[in-house]
């Protein structure tokens, strides 16, 4: 049994005595082994914070809900008049906030395609494969090919972030979105690039609370486009 | 046992029903605040125990320490909730009778001994390990989640997911702790 397998058995419960002791003589002898033993025993705890938190959320909203049942239920012609005037707030927060903010202005200075750092194209490559192909259609901006090319070949996992850029090329907001939300789920590569590109599609469509929880996300990651998305956030506050 | 949560079973909390999880927390909130107000605490801080004391009975629930209900589930909460109102006060020292074995009671100890209470904070490094984990997509969260909190093996797994081999979940769970390691090694 290899160490991979003998941390799987212990974290699932099904280590039998004699695997145990091999276990407990790695941990004594292996520094490797009892390293990623220790992150994994972290991580268990940490999923379990994790859950805890969350739950802990949960249980603040039931609590939250019961606050909003106890308050005073307003008679029907004052809930009229509340609803009348939530309106004009919300007519006027909205040309407020976005009144004053080009936000059309703001996606075309920001944005630029994202470099081919996938695939590398050298004259000398006899080998015309379809991800060739589909690289060279995105390195000279035939984003429709490229998608085309991208989705003849058998996936690989980058493959994603660069038929999302085609599409956002080819103004397809829709599409691009849901690749660059997929990757993200996925953890494919290019998930953080992919939300610098979800804020500035949510710019583009005026969606400022969508841009500022990306751009947030930026900011904490801190490893791309983190001045940028500084900047980006103060111009939309 | 209240009227609401009787019918509530072990199953339905652990499906992870938000409804069952409702019912139970509004069925035996009230009956916790009037426990609590004899221990010379906020509102908040009582509300903030019931939670607490409410999460590790449902971990408990969900980690199969509690496979069946040998009293109501009020008196769970209730003597969880002691413990952890025992234990706060001998940390804030807030009352001046240094004796507080009082408040658990035989019938307290003997539930609660044998289920998990666990109440230590992280370590820094399972700070920076917390942080980038929720940073992960979500479908990493969801697969670490299953194997390491959940306890479930890969053919649980297999079984309770739309993934299509277990070589599959091996690989993706491969990926996740790559990843992990790479944005802990990257950013400190």
């Amino acid at each position: 049994m290899d160490k991979e397998d003998l941390l799987y058995r212990y974290f699932s419960n099904t280590l039998n005595k004699d695997e145990s002791k091999v276990l407990e003589r790695l941990l004594k002898t292996d520094m490797e082994f009892k390293a990623q033993f220790e992150f994994e025993n972290d991580l268990k705890r940490v999923a379990k914070e994790k859950q805890r938190n969350d739950l802990k959320n949960k249980l603040q909203s039931f609590e939250d809900k019961l606050a909003e049942k106890r308050s005073y239920t307003a008679p029907y012609f004052l809930k009229i008049a509340a609803s009348i005037l939530l309106l004009i707030s919300t007519i006027w927060f909205v040309y407020t906030n976005f009144g004053g903010v080009n936000y059309d202005k703001l996606y075309a200075s920001n944005f630029e395609t994202y470099p081919n750092t996938a695939y590398s194209i050298t004259r000398d490559n006899t080998i015309n494969s379809i991800e060739r192909q589909a690289f060279v259609a995105y390195e000279t901006g035939n984003y429709q090919l490229a998608i085309e090319k991208f989705n003849q070949e058998e996936v690989k996992d980058y493959f994603y972030f660069y038929k999302a850029q085609s599409y956002l090329n080819l103004n397809d907001f829709k599409t691009s979105k849901l690749l660059f939300s997929d990757i993200i789920d996925n953890d494919y590569p290019y998930s953080v690039e992919s939300k610098w590109y979800l804020s500035l599609i949510a710019i583009k469509q005026k969606d400022k609370n969508s841009a500022i929880k990306y751009l947030e996300d930026l900011i904490n990651i801190n490893t791309y486009k983190v001045e940028e998305a500084k900047m980006l956030l103060e111009q939309i506050h | 046992m209240n009227r609401r949560d009787t019918l509530i079973t072990i199953e339905d909390l652990k499906q992870g029903s938000d409804e069952a999880l409702h019912t139970v927390y509004v069925a035996n909130r009230q009956k916790f605040i009037n426990f609590a107000k004899r221990y010379n605490l906020s509102n908040d801080e009582v509300l903030d125990v019931y939670q607490d004391a409410y999460i590790a009975f449902y971990e408990n629930v969900m980690n199969g320490k509690i496979t069946k209900f040998t009293s109501s589930i009020s008196t769970y909460i209730i003597s969880i909730g002691k413990f952890m109102i025992f234990n706060a006060l001998k940390q804030k020292k807030k009352t001046t009778n240094d004796n507080y074995d009082f408040l658990l009671e035989k019938n307290d100890n003997e539930l609660i001994e044998n289920i998990e209470i666990d109440a230590t904070l992280l370590s820094q490094e399972q700070k920076l390990l917390y942080e980038h984990y929720s940073n992960l997509g979500k479908k990493c969260i969801e697969l670490l989640d299953l194997f390491y909190y959940r306890g479930y093996s890969i053919e649980d797994i297999l079984k309770h997911t739309h993934y299509n081999s277990e070589n599959v979940i091996k690989s993706t769970k491969s990926r996740c702790l790559k990843n992990l390691k790479e944005r802990i090694f990257n950013h400190g």
